[in-house]
């Protein structure tokens, strides 16, 4: 993984100070909550319903087990013994004093971690595949071009201010784990057009969530790799300079495409790029190989061919570790090696949160079977890309040991949720006790297998936090006349084949919606074919079937 | 109204009124030898006026208006101007420092830039990465403060218009800088033995 160097390092520190000299100036008094909210925004502190909240960077999802331990401590030593991991592949802090927060950040550079813009109306964390480096369908590994693009964004003066935040996904292989058609900018690293197998990027533009989700639009998909950031730069500039700022709820980079259209916005980059003095934007490639370096793949010592039959026996005897094995164990681009997620959304759980004693647990389990090495990915779960095969079952046994070992990833219980009205000053309505029912009711592991794949999403209010717009299943909590009020949307899918969820009718009360989402899960299961998965079904039958299922049938 | 000049260390600047489109020109006028800004739409419309009565005028863009609302005589402007102020209306809107930019590096603009308005100390650096070499803020600065931020980043990760190199090419240039060490160190030991 990249280290920090000396220059890295004296980057953070300097901005770990000046975050320093403003929590003191707002303490004082010398600034008002007005101006310091955009600067403490951009350090990555939000002011919640409780307390203030620190989101952490977890620059593309990728961490080692040190840092991992600095994180517990953190969560001990400022918080209340647990931190929460999100969907940008980042831990945030609920509690900690806004006067504790330099101290903090001081201890997380010790490590090479910081808060830099993980909020604020700036370039964000960029996310990746979590199987980056590792999956066996890749076709190049995206981590290094994050990597660079991580630095081009860090305190880009030019952008600092945009009309809002701004979110880069990448993935580099054919399935895609970063669901990078919801993002403002999407980057897929695949062979170029012109047949000669080069590869360089397909370049996506304007996905997102929110009010007005959207699938990104593909801007052009020949783009060369050595071209990355100067082109970055054309559309930061162009947004920059034309996105709204009259409105907040209109001011992504999404609204300006829609007025745009796709072929004018095309042609307004384009035309900066080509303006533009890129040979100090784009790096050296020198700096590309040099950052590639840190991405070398590990050695990986041979695993023994009998592996496969020893797994396959273990399996054949064990229903549990079989189930396990389906759901949380994945392909690798090595022989005998697999990537492994630990599931953080155990029955009844809040997902996405770890305490302490897990996060340690996790940390000395990745130390032992992953090479030091994990990944946070965008389901709020973390994820060993380095496991032997022949010690899938030992880890599975460690797992147990510590409550980890969750079968149900990518099944029904790996929920994806905000944390909603419980700590959010912007939801309307409760979106953790849902999450905890509807694991509750789909508690059953046997059950959640023979469902087979499909995602689940909960947002608590309209801006989609939780991304329910992309969730096969989708609940959106609304506030309807003082009582929480829960939409259920169907059809959404975050991968290559993206797509926004479709309404299904009038909402559900908090008890009605956990019932409502077995009734979808009970029409699919009658109404599949095959081995098809939810989303196929879906996309075969269409809504009809469900609304009808949930609703009663349509008039013709 | 307190400008500074963004040298090194900072200084006080010349005032320079910002006109809007109707306000008159302040008296007496050109006599007291003070430059005044006035709105692009207006210099548009009265340029060739102003240049014949050899005022010392300068031009101040608005947040949403850019180099490309500027026409055909942007260019030659380029040369005469000898300032040009960019308004921050509030500090979260943050176009000029695109302008500023473009200003600089596209269209070669070298006189002062200045930066008006909402001028906070946490943007001056970043405005002087955008080419800004001067601040009229509206909430007072002192020169103190002003050269602690503009001093206290030792890195910047990118290039951008003030000519500061990437932590890239500051790297590249301590390797040649050893390789030539260790090439010349080696050469007198050859001579040496």
């Amino acid at each position: 993984m990249y280290r920090y160097d000396e220059f890295d390092a004296a980057i953070v520190a300097d901005r770990t100070r000046e975050f320093s000299d403003q929590v003191a100036r707002r303490l004082s008094g010398e600034i008002d909550e007005d101006s310091f909210k955009p600067l403490r925004l951009m350090n990555g502190v939000y002011l919640q319903l409780h307390a203030y909240m620190l989101r952490v960077a977890v620059p593309y999802g990728e961490l080692s087990a040190n840092q991992l331990r600095r994180m517990a401590r953190i969560a001990k030593d400022y918080d209340k013994g647990y931190g929460h991991f999100t969907t940008r592949q980042n831990i945030q802090y609920n509690w900690i004093a806004l006067s504790d927060m330099p101290k903090v950040l001081e201890e997380l550079a010790e490590v090479g971690l910081h808060a830099i813009q993980t909020s604020g109306n700036c370039i964000r964390n960029t996310t990746c595949d979590p199987l980056a480096g590792v999956a066996a369908d890749e076709y190049e590994d995206p981590r290094p071009w994050a990597e660079l693009i991580r630095q081009w964004s860090t305190f880009h003066p030019e952008f600092t201010f945009l009309p809002r935040k701004f979110k880069i996904a990448i993935t580099g292989a054919t399935k895609d784990r970063a669901a990078v058609q919801f993002h403002d900018v999407g980057l897929e690293l695949a062979p170029l057009p012109d047949g000669s197998g080069e590869i360089g990027f397909k370049v996506y533009v304007g996905g997102g969530m929110g009010r007005t989700p959207r699938v990104g639009r593909l801007l052009r998909d020949d783009l060369r790799k050595e071209h990355l950031l100067s082109y970055l730069e054309a559309i930061l500039r162009t947004y920059n300079m034309q996105g709204r700022r009259d409105n907040k709820y209109k001011a992504r980079i999404k609204i300006l495409m829609d007025a745009l259209g796709v072929e004018a916005f095309r042609a307004k980059v384009d035309a900066e790029w080509e303006a533009m003095e890129r040979t100090t934007v784009d790096v050296p490639a020198e700096e590309v190989a040099r950052i590639t370096d840190y991405f070398a793949p590990l050695d990986y010592a041979p695993v023994s061919t009998g592996t496969a039959q020893e797994v396959a026996d273990l399996r054949a005897q064990d229903p549990a570790f079989d189930a396990w094995l389906n759901a949380n164990v994945h392909a690798h681009k090595v022989e005998g090696y697999a990537g492994v997620t630990i599931s953080l959304k155990p029955v009844g759980g809040i997902p996405g949160d770890a305490t302490t004693d897990e996060m340690e647990a996790v940390a000395d389990l990745v130390d032992r079977y992953s090479q030091g090495i994990l990944r946070v990915t965008h389901e709020q779960n973390l994820l060993l890309p380095h496991v032997r095969q022949d010690q899938l079952h030992a880890l599975w046994l460690a797992l147990q040991a510590v409550g980890l070992e969750t079968p149900n990833v990518g099944h029904m219980g790996d929920i994806i949720a905000c944390p909603g009205l419980d700590y959010c000053a912007l939801a309307t309505a409760r979106s953790i006790p849902i999450a905890q029912e509807i694991s509750a009711r789909f508690k059953d592991m046997t059950r959640i297998q023979d469902i087979g794949p499909v995602t689940l999403n909960i947002s608590g209010c309209i801006n989609a936090c939780g991304h329910h717009h992309a969730g096969n299943i989708g609940i959106l909590g609304l506030e309807k006349a003082g009582d929480e009020a829960y939409q259920l949307v169907l059809g959404g899918a975050a991968d290559e084949r993206a797509a926004v969820a479709q309404q299904t009718g009038r909402g559900f009360s908090a008890e009605g919606i956990v019932d409502a989402v077995e009734t979808v899960v009970e029409a699919y299961m009658e109404l599949r074919e095959g081995s098809e998965t939810f989303i196929d079904t879906f996309r075969r039958v269409g809504i009809t079937p469900f609304k009808e299922a949930l609703h009663g049938p349509t008039s013709a | 109204m307190a400008p500074l000049r963004l040298d090194f260390p900072v200084r006080e600047a010349e005032v320079f009124p910002v006109l809007g489109a109707e306000d008159a020109f302040p008296t007496p006028y050109p006599d007291n030898g003070v430059t005044v800004l006035v709105p692009l739409s207006r210099w548009l419309e009265e340029r060739l006026g102003l240049i014949d009565a050899g005022l010392s005028v300068g031009v101040w863009l608005a947040s949403d208006e850019s180099p490309e609302d500027w026409g055909p005589t942007l260019a030659e402007d380029m040369a005469r101007l000898p300032v040009i102020g960019l308004a921050f209306p509030a500090f979260t809107d943050g176009r000029a420092y695109s302008s500023a930019r473009l200003l600089r590096e596209r269209h070669g603009f070298g006189g002062e830039l200045r930066a008006l308005g909402d001028v906070k100390i946490d943007q001056v650096p970043l405005m002087v990465r955008c080419g800004f070499d001067a601040i009229d803020p509206k909430d007072t600065l002192t020169e103190e403060a002003v050269n602690a931020a503009l001093s206290r980043f030792r890195h910047v990760y990118q290039h951008a218009g003030d000519g500061r190199p990437a932590i890239w090419a500051e790297r590249r240039s301590i390797v040649a800088k050893t390789e030539a060490e260790r090439c010349s160190t080696g050469i007198e030991k050859e001579i040496v033995a």
